[in-house]
């Protein structure tokens, strides 16, 4: 499958964060096979699309860069990631992050993509799998903590 | 006079941004609606100046709502602003008449200028 | 929200169970819930884009899970979710999802079901949509699945 496919969504998170945040990432500049489940640095989030192809966005945050994130755009002091809005904080990021990817990616190759609402969820140990479909991930850093994103389109990467 | 503004998007952060960078440069944010169906029912009772209007949200959409509003008001000052904007969807909602496609994200120079450009 | 839109959702978990054997599920009361803390170990969740747009998440002890990936296993013992048994509940999930696809294309709706995910922790706290969720428990003889259903109509 086209590796732009992938690679877009890198670059919207870079330049969103950077745009609403003034935040910039390190790294997040390769790509790397996730052979299984996920462990969660802290605070995930999940948009879910479909159109010609389907697939999946996760953005997982360490907590100290989640209540950044949150703390910055709101100007709260909030420090508990269980609160509902740090968690709706992060859900909306992930939401305009590929609204501006699968926007790129619509109209350059017609895909007509549709959004399904973005899912946040925090907890103790948490791990996440999708059957059967094989995803890649990329790592960032930031001065507020670490940044992974996780793509997967099915029928993809193998 | 201070511009009135109503905010119609599902998601509260956005209200809460967009509702600080307006109130920061002296305009007046008269509503906030969750959806498209309470944005078409707040412009009837409020009046705003400007509408500034998310395109997917539950219960009714934004480009349902620009096209109910424009039928109560044609001459309704509206700025789309959506995460999403491919080719189509900007033609569909110019085509309802609205003033500026914003994309998200944004930052208080592009809300201000987009406005500016509006009333 | 329509019940029409929600039936697919449950049904297609019952027949799934049914096709291996589960016949005693029991669909229990409606509840309105704003943001969704599970003290279940497992939720499978799946989205909807369309003339519906939403997130559905199934959820489970790692008992009930267990149980459910034995009987997937014609019975073998279980004796842990490790990561085998993870995937085996991945693939109920996908079973699901498929099942509900086709019961929505009955109904005449378009509606695009998305990949599964399936989170596995503990102390869970979701927000699967800007809307109020409704959840709705189904009983069962391998434990209880707690659907909540967040659909933006």
């Amino acid at each position: 499958m086209d590796i732009n496919l992938y690679q877009i969504f890198g670059a919207s998170t870079k330049a969103i964060v950077k745009e609403m945040l003034n935040l910039d990432i390190r790294g997040m500049d390769t790509l790397a096979e996730e052979t299984g489940e996920i462990s969660s640095m802290g605070v995930s989030s999940i948009i879910t699309f479909a159109g010609s192809k389907k697939g999946r966005l996760l953005v997982d945050l360490e907590p100290s860069l989640a209540l950044y994130i949150a703390n910055t755009l709101l100007g709260e002091e909030f420090d508990d990631i269980k609160n509902r809005m740090v968690l709706s904080t992060v859900s909306e990021i992930n939401n305009i992050v590929s609204g501006d990817a699968i926007t790129k990616l619509n109209n350059k190759y017609s895909m007509g993509l549709r959004l399904a609402p973005p899912i946040v969820f925090t907890g103790q140990d948490v791990i996440v799998a999708i059957p059967k479909i094989n995803s890649l991930s990329s790592w960032g850093e930031t001065d507020h903590g670490k940044i992974r994103i996780n793509i997967a389109w099915e029928g993809g990467n193998n | 006079m201070i511009k009135r503004i109503l905010l119609v998007d599902d998601s509260p952060i956005i209200h809460t941004l967009l509702g600080k960078a307006l109130e920061k440069h002296g305009y007046e944010v008269c509503g906030n609606a969750k959806n498209g169906r309470e944005g078409v029912e707040l412009y009837k009772s409020l009046k705003p100046d400007l509408v500034f209007m998310d395109i997917t949200m539950p219960i009714m959409d934004g480009l349902e709502a620009v096209k109910l509003i424009k039928e109560f008001d044609p001459q309704a000052k509206i700025i789309m602003l959506s995460a999403m904007g491919d080719d189509e969807i900007v033609k569909q909602a110019k085509e309802l008449g609205i003033d500026i496609f914003l994309k998200k994200p944004f930052d208080d120079y592009k809300i201000i200028s987009a406005i500016s450009k509006v009333i | 929200m329509d019940v029409k839109y929600i039936l697919p959702f449950l049904e297609s978990v019952k027949s799934v169970l049914e096709q291996f054997g589960v016949t005693d599920i029991k669909r229990g009361q409606l509840a309105k819930n704003d943001i969704m803390h599970v003290n279940q170990d497992v939720t499978a969740v799946v989205g909807v884009v369309g003339q519906i747009r939403g997130n559905i998440a199934y959820s489970m002890s790692e008992d009930t899970a267990r149980r459910i990936v034995s009987t997937m296993m014609m019975g073998m013992p279980v004796e842990q979710l490790d990561e085998m048994g993870r995937s085996a509940i991945g693939e109920f999930a996908n079973m699901v999802t498929g099942n509900a696809s086709i019961l929505f294309s009955n109904t005449g709706l378009e509606v695009d079901v998305t990949p599964p995910s399936i989170i596995f922790g503990k102390d869970m706290y979701f927000i699967i949509s800007t809307v109020q969720t409704i959840k709705i428990d189904m009983e069962t003889s391998l434990g209880k699945i707690e659907v909540n259903i967040g659909l933006e109509i």
